[in-house]
């Protein structure tokens, strides 16, 4: 008995220390060894590169501003020149957004597509992240963690910045990420005023102005700099100052009245003079950093007579012909200088007007091109827009002679800029232009050259594109354009649709110079009392409305556009003021989507809107070239019947977005 | 060591002394033991017919007897253990005596978490299910659950061998997170129900409340399901044999109408919505008179593809035996169950009828490795093949094509030969070309189970203490090979000029393709406890467990790098009992487990219950003056269970993908591929039980009821309704549903005894089972009734119908109705619930109850005369409702593709234009006005389709007759049982096409079966 004892006592310690090895809890449970190799978010902010790949991840939801049109294979992020009065197409459904909106097609249960909000504020917790952790133990460098804290910053701003463009005001969240198991409640937040949301805007970019570098690498062009910062903030200290968020929408029967639960209003019923100096300030700052300029193409002459077209002797503007850009135009080739903007021909990286924007998708340009080099042709810019483009001379198209509006034929091409080609048969109309009509616009017997085709077929390249009733370039019902004008704005005369040929590869600016230019005389011009404050290098600096500035200001974009300038009698009066540089903002931005925000901030969507839709005379076949180029209202399509509302100052919000946040309201007058 | 020799001598004494006959009288010798092989000393063996000659067993069990007479009988006692008389025919020296302990009622054990427990200090709901009841031969062990056994309800969803199994729920349904299903431990160890063979099984447990379960933490909130096997007895061999033959048939499957009814039937569908006539009347002419079967067939397709009946064999034989030094059990199971389909013989060479067979052997081994330590090893492998048609992972595409496919649309070959494709986009397949022409596939299925327990008994260090350890390895492979053929189909719309067929060929033959798929898994599993019992002063009795487990898992099947992380458990947890004369109980359960799926520092968690109960019949008092009363005993129960189950592994990690930098250009970005879910844990069960439990009248009346409550927080959800401001790239997972889930269960029987010859007992048990979600993660609701918060889980939701638009003037007046353009006299009306004079999605309300039901009751009768026994078991179910719709509910919804039953014809609404007579607009027809295409209108959920799913079912008729008498007994057969036993023989119920456990789909299931089986049993 006592033998089995001790064999009982030792088969259970054996049996005992045998169990206990096992027992080192938590490590048996630990599946550190499974991940260890694998991302977390812990391991991110450990290393120089995860961390750059994480912001780089952050920006990956910033929007792709370059797609302005959308189509069954993607959409924009933002209604565009297509949802003003710039141009129409044939539909007005989800996969044109645009037209949608402008024809009222649009519901909180169906927004054609356009929903970035939730995106946003993906990017927005992201940043928040960033900006939480980034301070910790890593191995950046000082500098690094500036110019990333610098994007961080940039980052937050822009999401807010693309919210409350689209949306008007918007939620503005904790700093903090919330935490995944937060309740419903404690993540429903209720709307900032448009005031709050600018304010945190403009706050987080003097922050990221603050750290980032003034310029970027060759390699990385469309990285955000302290000139792209401060871009942003210009443009929001702009709209701000704005009627419609400066006391004009208490004159909208929708806006007026819109309280936040506590009783303040979302948008300011009252008038603020003084937020166009601080707009002004804020373009002022961009300017005296002297970095920018408007970028200029040098002057070309050569024996074939294919230079640069001349530049118009009776304009009244003498400086125009006589002096170096920028008191003049003498050295440029104004045509070249406004077109190699866009057409690809330069990188952003060289060219000095390029403040902050993207490489452009091309997806759009199928609405542009003719059916002939496999585009749809159907982007139709209204003959409200031609007429915008004033005469070479600097005269408004409506103040031209009948006999210089004439639908004859010129009789006799031309080519200028070396590779301009005017067709012999194209409309005395659309002759004698300013050199931006050019650049943007495509016109009945526009030649295209599309001269990077290598195929056989000669019909191809120098295409001449016509809109006419059996043109070349027309379609079925749905495939034609309506008005007989398209824009070739982002257009390179070499570019060719047809598959396996050339398209050149595009920058788009978001951010250019001559928009700091043109808000910079905007809100001097709308300024009644004198600015003080501090600028970049902590000097003082004042500013007031002084006629001599804006036109100084202001005719460098003329001359680039190698037009005459303004007088200072012209810049003294501030109503001629506003509407010259309304309608430069309208030229000089065609297609660039500013004007559906300016339409708004301006409170001229109203009368654009209900103005009727205004085109060629597409039905006429090319034997009526009278009736044809005789403009007539537009209506027969659903998608012409651009018509108004005052809810359509704000995108709304999705329905979904709404069922998922109690406090949310939906802007006025969305059902 | 001495022992050994001691044992070796012995029986080589015993074997010398056998060849020496006996002189004057009988010798009758050998050895006393326990039932797990422990020798006995000091064991009576007296004379019956001689009380003064008589022995006692030595110290070794040994015991010798001589001078004996010819059928005198000797009769062994011991004090605590039952008599044994043995006649005595002629000299016998090597006898074994096996002592069966007596257990007094009160000393009954039932098995419960980690150890066993005398069945009066149980105060946790537990049901021990007499094991005797489920050996019906149903398919598995699951099928016997629903009816029989209060706690559980269960659902039996298709008839298909091999699948026939049933889903139950212990309580019901108390989560809506990923895991509803309770935890089913077979020897200790996590298994699967399905494959035991029932004959195997010991006992059978059912844990449910809190205190039963809180030793199991976190996997422990849907109740545990405790299954032990058989292990050997000492004694001689024994030996038990069982054989069935069982024939089954499908008692109820929808009926479809034939070519010339289907072909009215569309015509009127298109005509009565201002079409033309799908047929003509040459058509129709033709469909009726069968002249043109190529291109107006009238083919059955059920009948092609399905047998009349289909039969289904068990075997199962075990042995059992054993000494003092190792006892065993081991067994072999042979499952062969047959297929419905009939496959057209002559055409290939191999089976695509779902034939199911099983194989299961088990051996478990007891061996004393000392005096107070066994040693068990327990083996178990289960072999399961089953074929499948080469196309498809089950029959369910026979059943779903046979569904599809109208009588009209093609014959089974055209008369040149070839076999038909049809549909839109040629891919719809005959079920006749798909069970004979698409080759075959093969399942294998290998499990192997290897159980090693150690137990040791430390009384030598306290009394009443004793260790068990335990270690477990489970490997399951599976092969799947298929061999994917088919032949070239064509299909002819027209016939040629010269009258023959204009064949197009629709699809290439496909050369057969092989294709092997394997996939393999393993569990370790271990564990160890101590257990103490022990009974101070006669009155205090203490129990205590401490018990500590861990587990690994790895499968073939997860193949991302984060699921193929072994998933693990490990736990601690442990039990103290304290009882008071048997009058009052106390008891505290606390288990403490963790789980790898947590973050750090949150993967152990504690899970208190505690229960009290108290036996007033132990009061002499009460024995005095209620004597009725044999037995009474109330209790209740308090505590925390969790359930770690999740749809996804490690949802607290934040993973990281490559993403561009979009328009930066900057190069690579990483964005969150999972966002981390911060501070989840496992749901926590609230459970709350009261419970009776009582016998009356010498015993006759038992019955035992519980009344539970579970409130269970935090369920994990997936984010889907949080505000998108939160800005989350991928949803997480979080705790925030919650769900309440209440009601009763219980069982009450009655006993009679008539005479000695004959008995009978009624039976009857009931489980019922509510449930409200009281949290859910939902978007912001436009109307109280869309939420689901307050109303049952899974509950029906449909537009309410307010019958069939009676005619122009009546669709005029009514709200409009959205679905469609524009609704007819005949459609389906609804109520505009909010008022907003539309009728859309916004007037879906909560209807009655889900499709699971909340009740479910069974009732049983036994009557035993001398050698007969008939059982008769009735179950059914209350308070499920379910949504008929698809194919055959929904006439023509897919124009040429799906069969419409035959109730269509028989009961539907018809337009007076159409019929010409106003009698046919019924009113309160079955289905409304035909349409051809789908109509978005009447085929919607709503309580026109809503129908109810209890029933009644005569589950089980078992007739059996017993022969023990002297003549098997000289074939050396100690007994034999045959029996008649019919499964599932008839059902009330108001679905009545088909059978309302599979109410839900719409018929085209592999029905549940009826089957009437004969059985034998041989014990030898």
């Amino acid at each position: 008995m006592k033998i089995n004892k001790w064999i009982c006592i030792k088969w259970f310690s054996v049996l005992f220390v045998s169990a206990l090895a096992f027992t080192s809890c938590e490590s048996y449970l630990d599946i550190d060894k499974y991940v260890y190799d694998k991302m977390t978010i812990d391991s991110i902010f450990t290393n120089r590169t995860r961390i750059l790949d994480y912001i780089n991840g952050t920006a990956a939801y910033l929007p792709n501003e370059s797609q302005l049109i959308g189509d069954y294979d993607y959409n924009p992020q933002s209604p565009s020149g297509l949802s003003t009065d710039e141009a129409i197409v044939p539909w007005a459904d989800s996969n044109h957004p645009g037209a949608a909106l402008y024809v009222d097609a649009i519901t909180p249960q169906n927004t054609a597509g356009i929903n970035p909000y939730a995106n946003y504020y993906k990017g927005i917790r992201k940043a928040n992240i960033i900006l939480a952790r980034i301070g910790g133990n890593s191995d950046l460098t000082e500098a690094d963690r500036q110019d990333y804290t610098g994007r961080a910053y940039f980052l937050r701003a822009y999401f807010y910045y693309s919210l409350v463009k689209l949306y008007g005001p918007v939620p503005l969240l904790p700093e903090t990420a919330f935490d995944t198991d937060a309740t419903v409640d404690e993540v429903s937040f209720e709307r900032n005023s448009w005031d709050e949301c600018v304010e945190y805007i403009c706050s987080d970019m003097e922050k990221a102005a603050k750290l980032l570098p003034t310029s970027r690498s060759i390699l990385y062009p469309f990285l955000p700099t302290k000139g792209a910062a401060y871009a942003v903030v210009a443009r929001m200290r702009l709209y701000s100052a704005s009627p419609l968020f400066n006391g004009g929408a208490s004159t909208v029967e929708e806006l007026s009245g819109w309280k936040r639960p506590n009783g303040t209003y979302f948008i300011s019923q009252t008038k603020d003079p003084a937020r166009w100096g601080i707009a002004a300030a804020a373009f002022r700052r961009i300017i005296d950093m002297g970095k920018y300029k408007l970028n200029t193409w040098p002057k070309i002459v050569n024996s074939k007579g294919s230079g640069t077209l001349p530049l118009p002797t009776t304009s009244g503007d003498a400086n125009l012909t006589t002096k170096n850009f920028p008191d003049g135009a003498m050295d440029i080739d104004p045509y070249l200088s406004y077109k190699s903007l866009f057409d690809g021909s330069l990188m952003p990286e060289s060219i000095d007007e390029f403040i902050y924007g993207s490489r452009r998708s091309s997806g759009d340009d199928r609405y542009y091109y003719p059916t002939k080099l496999s585009g749809k042709s159907i982007y139709a810019v209204t003959t409200d827009m031609i007429e915008q483009y004033r005469m070479a001379d600097g005269r408004q198209y409506n103040d031209a002679t009948d006999a210089e509006k004439s639908s004859n034929a010129v009789g006799s091409g031309a080519v200028f800029s070396e590779d301009y080609i005017l067709n012999a048969s194209r409309a005395v109309r659309d002759n004698n232009r300013e050199p931006r009509f050019y650049a943007s616009i495509g016109f009945n017997y526009c030649v295209w050259p599309a001269s990077s085709y290598t195929g056989t077929d000669n019909s191809v390249k120098n295409f001449v594109c016509t809109y006419f009733k059996g043109g070349s370039s027309t379609g079925d019902q749905d495939h034609t354009n309506y008005t007989g004008y398209t824009s070739r704005k982002y257009c390179h005369q070499e570019d060719n649709l047809l598959y396996g040929m050339a398209v050149k590869s595009k920058y788009y600016p978001t951010f250019r110079y001559a928009e700091v230019l043109l808000g910079y005389v905007e809100a001097m011009n709308e300024m009644t009392s004198t600015y003080t404050g501090t600028n970049i290098n902590g000097e003082s600096v004042i500013i007031t409305r002084d006629p001599a500035e804006i036109v100084k200001y202001f005719n460098q974009i003329r001359y680039r556009a190698g037009l005459p300038g303004i007088t200072v009698a012209d810049a003294s009066n501030v109503e001629t003021m506003r509407n010259i540089i309304k309608q430069e903002w309208r030229v000089e931005f065609f297609n660039e989507n500013h004007r559906y925000y300016d339409l708004r901030r301006w409170m001229d969507a109203k009368s654009a809107y209900t103005k009727p839709v205004m085109g060629l005379d597409v039905t006429q076949k090319e034997q009526d070239r009278a009736l044809f180029y005789t403009p007539r209202v537009w209506n027969t399509l659903p998608s012409m019947k651009r018509t108004w509302k005052d809810k359509m100052y704000f995108f709304p919000f999705t329905q979904d977005t709404m069922d998922k946040n109690g406090r949310l309201v939906q802007n006025p007058g969305w059902k | 060591m001495n022992k050994y020799i001691k044992f070796v001598l012995f029986f080589v004494a015993v074997f010398c002394q056998l060849p020496m006959y006996a002189q004057s009288g009988l010798t009758a010798s050998g050895i006393v033991m326990s039932e797990n092989g422990e020798t006995q000393i000091g064991v009576t063996v007296v004379v019956k017919e001689n009380p003064g000659k008589g022995t006692v067993s030595d110290l070794d069990g040994h015991f010798k007897l001589t001078g004996l007479q010819a059928n005198q009988t000797l009769v062994f006692s011991l004090v605590g253990y039952d008599r044994i008389e043995m006649k005595l025919a002629k000299s016998d020296e090597k006898m074994r005596i096996v002592m069966k302990e007596r257990v007094n009622e009160l000393e009954e054990a039932v098995v419960v978490g980690h150890s066993r427990q005398r069945k009066i200090s149980v105060t946790g709901a537990i049901t021990n299910v007499d094991v005797k009841d489920l050996k019906a031969p149903a398919t598995s062990i699951t099928n016997m659950l629903g009816g029989m056994v209060p706690g559980i309800i269960a659902n039996q969803a298709s008839g298909e061998p091999g699948k026939d199994f049933s889903q139950f729920w212990i309580r019901g349904i108390s989560t809506f997170g990923a895991g509803s299903s309770a935890l089913v431990l077979i020897d200790g160890v996590e298994g699967n129900l399905n494959t035991v063979d029932t004959e195997d099984i010991e006992s059978f447990s059912i844990l449910k409340d809190a205190s039963a379960t809180a030793v199991y933490g976190t996997r422990g909130a849907n109740g545990v399901v405790l299954v032990t096997t058989k292990k050997g007895v000492a004694g001689k061999l024994s030996v038990s044999l069982k054989a069935n033959y069982g024939v089954t048939w499908s008692p109820r499957m929808p009926n479809y109408v034939d070519a010339n009814a289907y072909a009215s039937l569309a015509n009127e569908a298109n005509m009565s919505r201002g079409g033309d006539p799908v047929y003509n009347a040459v058509d129709l002419a033709l469909f009726k008179n069968g002249l043109d079967p190529d291109l107006h067939p009238n083919v059955n397709w059920r009948d092609v593809i399905l047998k009349n009946a289909s039969s289904k064999q068990q075997y199962h034989l075990s042995l059992s035996g054993g000494a003092q030094v190792a006892r065993y059990y081991i067994s072999l199971g042979v499952l062969n169950q047959e297929a419905l389909f009939k496959q057209d013989q002559g055409i290939n060479k191999y089976s695509t009828n779902v034939n199911y067979k099983q194989y299961n052997f088990r051996a478990n081994v007891d061996v004393n490795l000392t005096k107070t330590s066994i040693l068990t090893l327990g083996l178990e492998d289960i072999i399961v093949t089953q074929n499948y048609p080469g196309y498809g992972n089950d029959s369910q595409t026979l059943w779903d094509a046979q569904a599809a496919l109208t009588p009209v649309t093609v014959p089974l070959v055209y008369t040149s030969g070839q076999l038909p494709a049809y549909g839109p986009s040629n891919d719809r397949i005959s079920p006749y070309v798909l069970l004979n022409y698409s080759g075959f596939k093969k399942y294998y299925n290998n499990t192997t189970k290897l159980n090693l327990q150690f137990q040791q008994d430390l009384s030598m260090i306290t009394k009443g203490l004793n260790f068990t350890a335990l270690f477990n390895m489970n490997a399951n492979s599976t092969l799947t090979t298929t061999r994917y053929k088919s032949p070239a189909l064509y299909y002819a719309l027209t016939r040629k000029r010269d009258g023959s067929l204009a064949l197009e060929k629709k699809r290439d033959s496909a050369e057969p393709y092989f294709y092997p798929s394997t996939s393999v898994d393993r569990k370790y599993y271990g564990e160890a406890h101590l257990n103490y019992e022990r009974v101070f002063n006669k009155v205090h009795r203490v129990t205590g467990l401490a018990h500590y487990y861990m587990e690994d898992y790895i499968s073939s099947t997860n193949y991302t790098d984060i699921t193929a992380i072994p998933k693990r458990y490990m736990g601690f947890s442990s039990r103290l009992a304290y009882a008071y004369n048997d009058t009052y109980f106390v008891e505290g359960n606390l288990g403490y487990t963790g789980s790898e799926a947590f973050e750090k520092g949150k993967k152990f968690g504690f899970f208190p219950a505690v229960s009290a109960g108290w036996v007033p019949t132990q009061y002499k008092f009460t024995q005095d003056n209620f004597g009725f009363i044999d037995f009474l005993k109330f209790k209740g129960s308090y505590g925390q269970v969790g359930n770690d189950k999740m749809d996804k592994r490690f949802p607290y990690l934040t993973l990281m993908g490559y993403t561009g930098s979009g328009v930066w250009e900057n190069g690579d970005g990483y964005s969150e591929t999972q966002v981390g879910s911060s501070n989840l844990r496992w749901e926590t069960s609230t459970k709350s039980n009261f419970g009776i439990e009582a016998k009356f009248f010498k015993n006759k009346v038992d019955l035992a009821f519980d009344f539970f409550k579970d409130v269970r927080s935090g369920i994990y959800q997936q984010r889907a309704s949080t505000p998108e401001e939160m800005g989350l790239v991928t949803l997480p997972f979080a705790n925030v549903g919650k769900m309440k889930s209440w009601g009763v269960d219980g069982h009450i029987s009655f006993t009679q005894t008539i005479n000695k010859d004959a008995y009978f007992v009624l039976r009857a048990n009931l489980t019922q089972s509510k449930n409200q979600i009281i949290e859910f993660e939902e978007s912001i609701v436009r109307y109280p009734y869309l939420s689901s918060v307050g109303y049952q889980w899974g509950v029906n939701r449909g537009l309410v119908a307010l019958g069939l638009f009676k005619d122009e003037a009546d669709v005029q007046n009514s709200p409009k109705q959205t679905f469609t353009n524009s609704v007819l006299p005949g459609d389906i009306k609804y109520k505009d619930v909010n008022g907003d004079g539309i009728i859309n999605d916004y007037d879906k309300v909560p209807l009655d109850y889900s499709s699971t039901p909340q009740i479910q009751y069974g009732f049983a009768t036994e009557f035993n005369y001398k050698q007969w026994n008939l059982s008769v078991l009735f179950e059914g179910v209350a308070r499920a409702k379910y949504f008929s719709g698809g194919t055959g509910y929904y006439p023509f919804a897919n124009r040429e593709v799906g069969n419409i039953l035959d109730i269509v014809a028989a009961d539907h609404w018809t337009s007076r234009e159409y019929s010409g007579t106003a009698a046919t607009e019924n009113p309160n027809a079955k289905f409304p006005r035909l349409t051809y295409g789908p109509n978005n209108n009447n085929n919607r959920a709503s309580t026109y389709w809503l129908n109810d799913a209890s029933y009644l079912r005569l589950k089980n008729v078992q007739l059996s007759y017993k022969m023990d008498g002297a003549f098997i007994k000289k074939l050396g057969i100690k007994s034999t049982t045959f029996s008649v036993i019919g499964e599932n023989l008839h059902v009330w119920d108001k679905v009545k096409i088909i059978d309302p456990e599979q109410a839900s789909s719409n018929g085209a299931r592999y029905p549940k079966q009826r089957v009437i089986t004969l059985q034998m049993n041989m014990q030898f």
